[in-house]
């Protein structure tokens, strides 16, 4: 019996290892290496690249999973629906008669006032959310297209709505306006008055001002750059008596959802004081 | 090969539902298998992709919370069976 026993602590003492051939030896030389990699700026460009060219796929077996609801709604529903839309596109052909004009006479005006003329580019989106993070998204124009940190990004022509965060070779990252602790400096559109909004998070966007601003819902906050683009709109007021304060909940004026282009605009050619932070 | 086949699902699958799925494959993953160092890559590469905010919390993410759930599953891997608890 003694001799079992001291047979079987023997063994155990064989089996036992040290730190050196542990498994935890392994993942620390495993989070090494990845850590000797990321001070690589090739490897964050290839990880980048080849990302860039997975969320194309990804986005369209997403949109094909959200569509087979659509395929299996009923005829009538579909009627309904292609009646609608029909309006819609009567709408829109009107607006882009409006907008034609506009634009024309805003050219015009451009080339009186001796203004430099629009030096945006179109680029796709490529992931938003919830692909990527929120209030971020991934346009398909990167460095080789001559986008920069900090160029600003818009929706349409008069609508800012972030600045590039990020650029690799073949796309960027863009960070909304709503960014969590991102702050930006405009004015209302209406009384000039200027007011600092913060970036809530989520697609939303607040500021506190004295009680005293004359502030009705659906007005614009805008930033000037030379020319004046609209960031949000007024979308909740609250009243603090107390403090003396109001503050503001804001929208961004565009569905970004239903977006799938955006203008990039560089920095370079612009006299930004106003502009985001 | 199991291994492989297993990291580019959970590598599409994130790419395709959203940063968040990462949260919750990377965790049922680490419980279906042992020693899963392959996250700990994955969680480095889609930290390069997306962005969260400045600093060293928030700019590697998810690569810490692989690390986390990587260390976990190391830790406890003599103590708890997870493939019999699922």
């Amino acid at each position: 019996m003694y001799y079992l026993k001291t047979t079987m602590i023997y063994l155990q003492k064989h089996n036992k290892t040290t730190f050196w051939q542990s498994r935890y030896f392994k993942f620390t030389i495993v989070i090494l290496i990845i850590l000797l990699f990321s001070f690589s700026y090739k490897i964050d460009n290839l990880i980048s690249n080849t990302m860039s060219s997975l969320f194309k796929p990804s986005s369209l077996v997403r949109e094909i999973f959200f569509y087979i609801p659509n395929i299996l709604k009923s005829k009538n529903e579909v009627l309904k629906e292609n009646e609608k839309l029909n309006q819609e596109i009567l709408g829109f052909v009107y607006e882009s008669y409006n907008y034609e004009l506009i634009k024309d006479e805003n050219r015009r005006l451009k080339e009186a006032l001796d203004l430099k003329s629009d030096d945006m580019f179109a680029s796709l989106i490529l992931a938003k959310y919830p692909q990527v993070a929120p209030d971020t998204l991934i346009i398909d124009k990167g460095s080789r297209d001559g986008v920069n940190v900090s160029d600003f990004v818009f929706a349409g022509d008069r609508v800012l709505i972030g600045k590039i965060i990020k650029v690799n070779k073949n796309n960027s990252i863009v960070m909304l306006n709503s960014f969590p602790k991102n702050i930006l400096y405009g004015f209302l559109l209406k009384t000039g008055d200027s007011i600092e909004i913060n970036g809530f998070g989520g697609g939303s966007l607040g500021a506190t001002i004295p009680i005293s601003f004359d502030v009705a819902l659906g007005d614009a906050v805008s930033v000037s750059m030379p020319y004046s683009y609209v960031i949000a709109i007024v979308d909740l007021i609250e009243e603090d008596v107390s403090s003396g304060s109001k503050k503001l909940f804001f929208r961004v004026p565009v569905d970004l959802s239903r977006q799938s282009v955006v203008y990039v605009r560089n920095t370079g050619d612009l006299d930004v004081d106003a502009g985001s932070n | 090969m199991y291994r492989i086949i297993s990291f580019l699902l959970l590598f599409s699958a994130t790419i395709t539902i959203g940063f968040f799925a990462y949260f919750v494959f990377a965790l049922f993953y680490s419980f279906i298998s042992r020693r899963p160092y392959e996250l700990v890559f994955l969680g480095f590469i889609l930290d390069r992709t997306y962005y969260f905010g400045e600093g060293l919390l928030l700019s590697n993410i998810l690569f810490i919370y692989s690390i986390i759930i990587v260390f976990i599953s190391i830790y406890t891997e003599d103590k708890v069976i997870f493939k019999k608890i699922i």
